[in-house]
């Protein structure tokens, strides 16, 4: 009888599309959007470290942000961003920002990022309390480039303004001038590690994607070499809760927990399914 | 209350036209896949010929850099691959941007990502139990990964228990990642369909 059983569930699985997945996915992530479950969400100690990094900064600080989020990551790595935007912005820093990547600073940046942390609502004037210098090509080199002279990499914003006619570029002219790094994007993290932050000593802090913390946060992490990071769309709903604004990331994680679950359903019942199979 | 805005009906007929993938291949997706691409396509060329201009022109016109017209001949030369005669006057750019990334990209790399990474190894002699315990799946961890790497010994003995517990946490390590990187696409899919919820559809 269990024998029957087994097969029955043995042929179920095989005949099973993936298509069925997608939709159930699908279904799974719609319902909590229309009607959210609430879920609890602790704040881990990564965005914390964040947190607490950029609440010892003030007006005088200046803050180098390399944009590099690429399109197909913006859906994990906007929320977390956008709130710590909002959170510099909240300390009156001084914000620079730059992209190594096509799509940061010319895709990204402003229909998205700025739209929803809207720097003129904290009293930010353009070219005195934040700038954005363009894209600059090049990979590594360019990194290493701008950081050693920024005026060797960079000559005008992104908006066709000479440099050096924006007020708070006055004194500004290396990596050294500058009071801290925070990288928005995540896939660059090694780079940033060699050519910024480790070779100029700054503190350095990531908005990244989730899939990148193995391979490419937590190993700095652990050395001290990156300070926080707030990966993903979880720690970034956990920074919209210290920041206290409500964003898109705390309305997302219900999706995502009841999506991973669903998968992890999916994964064990694969496993168990397979064992039979080799038991048969 | 559904939106009236005409970019947001276009986001949210596209993220659909995409997604219908999911029942089969269609015209509505080969639509949607074939704008993409374009678009992109004009994006990217659009933000080359600005990043010419911001980084090569400008100053050359504006500020006397004649220095600039080095670059700009280099970059040149990469056009040289569409002509088979004139194909070896590209590999002088390739070999600049290649050299140069190589060069700049190991000056670094010693110091960042192999001195200071085992650096964090060498760590004070274990007082507590659970500190023994974690040093010893640190140091067999480390040991284990390593020599799995290593060709020219058969997988025997000690030496290949050792192997073998390298294998599984480097496999722990790459199902962590596996695992992260699908929690991103669906993260990606909820947002796509934030899109319909809530800014075409008004709900939530």
């Amino acid at each position: 009888m269990t024998e029957t059983k087994g097969m029955d569930w043995l042929a179920f699985f095989r005949k099973y599309r993936r298509q069925t997945t997608q939709s159930l996915i699908i279904a799974i992530i719609i319902i909590p959007l229309i009607r959210p479950l609430g879920l609890p969400l602790p704040i881990t100690e990564r965005p914390k470290a964040v947190y607490a990094i950029i609440e010892t900064l003030g007006p005088e600080t200046k803050v180098i942000c390399s944009m590099n989020i690429a399109i197909g990551l913006m859906g994990d790595v906007n929320p977390g961003t956008i709130a710590i935007f909002h959170h510099l912005f909240r300390r009156g820093v001084k914000l620079y920002i730059v992209g190594f990547n096509e799509d940061g600073v010319s895709v990204i940046l402003e229909p998205y990022i700025l739209a929803a942390a809207k720097p003129e609502i904290y009293g930010y004037v353009y070219g005195k309390d934040w700038c954005v210098l363009g894209y600059v090509p090049g990979g590594t080199v360019a990194w290493s480039t701008f950081a050693a002279n920024i005026r060797s990499a960079v000559q005008y914003d992104k908006y066709g303004n000479y440099i050096d006619d924006l007020p708070m570029m006055k004194g500004v002219n290396s990596l050294n001038d500058f009071d801290i790094i925070l990288d928005c994007g995540g896939d660059h993290t090694d780079i940033v590690v060699q050519q910024w932050a480790d070779p100029y000593n700054k503190p350095y802090i990531s908005s990244a994607g989730i899939g990148g913390v193995t391979i490419w946060l937590e190993p700095y992490f652990k050395t001290g070499q990156l300070d926080g990071y707030v990966a993903g769309v979880t720690q970034g709903a956990e920074y919209e809760q210290l920041v206290g604004i409500s964003g898109r990331a705390l309305s997302t994680i219900d999706g995502v927990a009841l999506s991973n679950l669903f998968i992890l359903t999916l994964v064990i019942l694969g496993n168990i399914m397979l064992f039979k199979s080799k038991v048969r | 209350m559904i939106s009236t805005d005409i970019a947001i009906w276009i986001g949210a007929l596209w993220v659909i036209f995409a997604y219908s993938f999911i029942i089969r291949d269609n015209p509505l997706f080969k639509f949607c896949e074939a704008t993409m691409i374009g678009t992109t396509a004009g994006v990217f060329t659009v933000i080359a010929f600005d990043n010419i201009k911001k980084l090569a022109l400008l100053p050359l016109i504006e500020k006397q850099a004649y220095i600039n017209i080095i670059p700009l001949i280099i970059g040149i030369l990469l056009l040289a691959q569409v002509s088979r005669r004139q194909f070896y006057l590209s590999r002088l750019p390739i070999a600049i941007m290649v050299g140069g990334g190589i060069g700049t990209a190991m000056s670094r790399t010693i110091t960042s990502n192999i001195v200071i990474q085992l650096r964090s190894i060498m760590v004070p002699l274990p007082k507590t139990p659970f500190e023994i315990l974690n040093i010893i799946i640190l140091i067999v961890g480390l040991l284990g990964t390593l020599l799995i790497f290593t060709y020219t010994r058969e997988r025997k003995g000690p030496f290949g228990w050792v192997t073998k517990i390298g294998e599984y946490l480097m496999m722990a390590a790459m199902g962590s990642t596996f695992g992260l990187l699908i929690t991103m696409r669906v993260t990606y899919v909820i947002t796509r369909l934030q899109i319909i919820v809530f800014d075409l559809l008004g709900l939530g």
